[in-house]
């Protein structure tokens, strides 16, 4: 052997030990780097096998040699038989030299005797040799076996290996997944082959997954074939889960509930795995073990969705904690945009409209929701506990939460509120602290539900800030102000005012319960801004006429005080009272929004096109409205 | 032995409230505890007097007194819990104090009378005739659909 190949031998052997350490220790076996050095030894054999190729025997030549220690087994085989060719010789020779010169023939045993014992030297070493390369076979026997298993590892880690053969593809069309649990594209391709009967070529899977109130949700749905509605129903039949007559009582998705029943299967052909009935139910059982629930919506021949819904019991949310009074609460701090605090005068004050708290955020109007008032805590003077506000976004909608202490930020662990508090939509869990107490976690989006103040249009699922008939934010608003009630400021969109009017209140009456006047000769209900207003029996006032459906109303004002232009965001919600607030020559302002139901009997109009109003001067300190009587 | 047993059909955990002596059936009972720190819940029905954490577990505190149209516990009183499970969920029952753990054959039983208070009557399984007072079994399950209000 060459110093080449002995060097190449102490590799191996360091190779393997440092293999077989690594096996020894299965629990934390580094994949990557045994990878590495079987990769390594492969390369060392392939290298010995190339050495070998270039010191073939004759009869090697000829031979297809498949592996290098096949090669080095020829090598010993050649030279056995060698060996063997020439001890036979010897012997002849021997046998021929016997009957001539003694002397000669004493000489030439001597030399053979000498041959014999160098030959038989040359058959152990090749007997050695053998056992080497009957070790070597298994080693490589072994080595391509692990190799194969650990990179079939490899492509579920989504890395290469070098030298590997495997189909890059692979790894590429399953991502990073864990080892084992990765789903193959041929299992994929198969079930959409399988159902998307009557299909287009391409089956879509749609996997989508959100976070609402306290749980995880995933969805997966498909465009497949949906369930068949008649199988199942026959199924049900032949097993007994249902007479005929319960099956006429119930809905196609009651049906379809049933492919959760256990051992509940439409399958023709049922194989050592698969059509048994069991799958939908391991699914329901093992969701239910951790307290979630699956749902299905099955159309057929439109694909079935499937939501999972699973609870955010163990899920930890970084909260801020804060206070009233001794009392804690949590608020996740993904909700939390900033933290202020208050003082009791100056730029940083909680100014009041009405009864309702709001503070200026950098010239923003921002509404506030007294945390005290709002979890019926007693009511506290202003003044006699410092106030922050914690700022929360939820959706596109922001407001304020008024607290009284403001602890730290804590990773909590979320557990669910008890089953019998499911209708407070103001907590969303509760917590165990680091201390030991419990405290509650609140839910930014139920408090916003709870207060009352954002109806249902801020919080549709897709949390969009719906915009004025077309009237982009940060458009220019051309606003009507006026007094009413009281003397703080209010505004309506000029937009939606069809025409100003001055109507005598003894002229107003009473229809169905609620105040007409006649126009025209029709009777347009009389709206305040406060029902509780008492009016006066005689006198003047302005009305704001305004087109509702397919009729006139008014909104009855104490004064109208100008026309302004207002520019910027203010938030807007057309189903509340308030279409939003903003600041208007430095005060503090509220949006009225006229559509809003203020009487059973009017329907709610959707905000349609307002073509008809009488074109009113666009600025001035007065306007003039004259009477059209 | 074996038939002494076979005879008692239920062991029931005693307490009293308000002087009344009740029974929970002792499988329900999780274990009972004295007075505990518990944090209020704002907005709950009033008969939820809050949560608690019970060795790394939320428990919800119920005060049976309002339950049953009782008068609130009198400041400083003691009151000790027993604390059950349903659903899963542990559930704390303030009471005033706990008795004794009772055998009680089916024979003493009887369905509660119908001239009972129906707010009683509505959480309570049933009775026993005991040789010097009357115990009333409490239903847990009912006890605390009434605590959430439903």
């Amino acid at each position: 052997m060459t110093e080449g190949h002995t060097y190449k031998r102490d590799q191996v052997e360091k190779i393997i030990n440092s293999v077989l350490e690594k096996i020894k220790a299965p629990q934390n076996v580094p994949y990557e780097a045994l990878g590495r050095e079987l990769t390594e030894l492969k390369v060392i054999i392939e290298d010995l096998r190339r050495q070998l190729h270039s010191t073939q025997a004759d009869d090697i030549g000829k031979m297809h040699i498949p592996s290098a220690t096949d090669e080095l087994e020829a090598v010993v085989m050649a030279t056995e038989r060698a060996t063997e060719t020439i001890m036979e010789s010897c012997e002849k020779i021997l046998e021929a030299t016997k009957n001539g010169n003694p002397e000669l023939f004493n000489q030439i045993e001597t030399c053979i005797v000498q041959i014999f014992e160098a030959c038989t030297f040359q058959d152990i070493t090749g007997q050695r040799i053998k056992k080497v390369t009957g070790c070597l076979k298994d080693i490589e026997t072994k080595t391509a076996s692990v190799l194969k298993v650990i990179q079939g590892d490899y492509s579920g880690f989504g890395r290469a290996i070098e030298n590997s053969s495997g189909d890059e593809s692979v790894s590429l069309l399953n991502g990073p997944a864990l080892p084992n649990s990765a789903m193959l594209q041929d299992d994929i391709d198969r079930i959409l082959a399988e159902f998307a009967a009557g299909k287009p070529e391409t089956g879509h899977i749609r996997l989508n997954s959100y976070h609402e109130g306290g749980h995880i949700l995933i969805e997966v749905s498909d465009d497949g074939r949906g369930l068949p509605l008649d199988k199942i129903k026959k199924k049900i039949l032949e097993n007994n889960l249902a007479t005929e007559i319960e099956l006429a009582g119930m809905s196609d998705q009651q049906i379809q509930q049933y492919i959760f029943a256990a051992g509940f299967s439409t399958a023709d052909q049922v194989t050592a795995v698969s059509g048994r009935g069991v799958g939908m139910d391991v699914v329901r059982t093992n969701i239910e073990k951790i307290g979630g629930s699956i749902e299905m919506n099955s159309i057929e021949g439109q694909g079935t969705t499937f939501t999972i819904k699973i609870p955010l019991t163990l899920a930890i949310v970084s909260s801020l904690i804060v206070g009233i009074e001794n009392e804690r609460f949590a608020i996740p701090q993904l909700d939390v945009t900033e933290l202020v605090m208050t003082t009791e005068n100056g730029p940083n004050r909680i100014e009041m409209i009405s009864d309702t708290p709001v503070f200026r955020l950098r010239d923003q109007i921002l509404p506030l929701i007294c945390l005290r008032n709002l979890l019926g805590f007693p009511p506290l003077p202003q003044g006699s506990v410092p106030r922050y506000i914690a700022v929360i976004h939820v959706g596109s909608y922001s407001f304020g939460i008024i607290v009284e202490r403001v602890f730290d930020t804590e990773e909590i662990v979320v557990k669910p509120v008890t089953s019998l508090l499911k209708g407070l939509p103001v907590f969303s869990g509760n917590t165990i602290l680091g201390d030991g107490q419990v405290i509650m976690i609140l839910d930014s989006a139920g408090i916003l539900k709870a207060s009352g103040f954002a109806a249902n249009s801020a919080l549709n699922r897709d949390r969009k800030v719906e915009t004025v008939a077309g009237i982009d934010q940060g458009e220019e608003l051309p606003l009507l102000l006026f007094n009413a009630g009281d003397d703080n400021l209010k505004a309506v969109l000029l937009q939606n005012v069809a025409r100003l009017e001055e109507v005598d209140l003894a002229n107003i009456e009473y229809a169905g319960g609620q105040r007409v006047v006649q126009y025209g000769n029709t009777l347009m209900p009389i709206h305040l801004c406060d029902p509780k207003t008492k009016l006066p029996a005689s006198g003047r006032r302005p009305v704001i006429v305004f087109k509702n459906g397919d009729g006139l109303e008014g909104l009855m004002v104490d004064r109208i005080l100008d026309i302004t232009s207002h520019r910027g965001e203010y938030q807007i919600n057309s189903e509340g009272e308030l279409e939003g607030s903003a600041i208007i020559q430095g005060r503090a302002t509220d949006i009225i929004n006229l559509f809003h139901d203020r009487s059973e009997k009017i329907s709610r109009s959707n905000g349609g096109d307002y073509t008809e109003y009488l074109p009113i001067p666009a600025s001035g300190d007065q306007v003039e409205y004259g009477a059209r009587q | 032995m074996i038939q002494e047993t076979q005879a008692v059909s239920d062991q029931l955990l005693t307490f009293t409230l308000a002087n009344q002596i009740f029974g929970v059936p002792v499988l329900q009972v999780n274990g009972v505890l004295g007075p505990q720190k518990i944090t209020r819940m704002p907005l709950a029905p009033a008969a939820v007097a809050g949560v608690m954490n019970l060795r790394g577990r939320i428990v919800t505190a119920i005060d049976v007194r309002l339950c049953l149209n009782q008068p609130e516990r009198e400041a400083g009183a003691n009151s000790m819990s027993v604390v059950v499970e349903q659903n899963n969920e542990l559930f704390s029952l303030m009471i005033d104090s706990v008795g004794d753990v009772l055998p009680l054959s089916r024979a003493t039983f009887e369905d509660a009378p119908t001239t009972l208070d129906p707010e009683w009557r509505s959480v309570s399984s049933g009775i026993h005739k005991l040789q010097d007072k009357i115990l009333v079994v409490l239903d847990v399950g009912q006890l605390l659909k009434k605590a959430s209000g439903k």
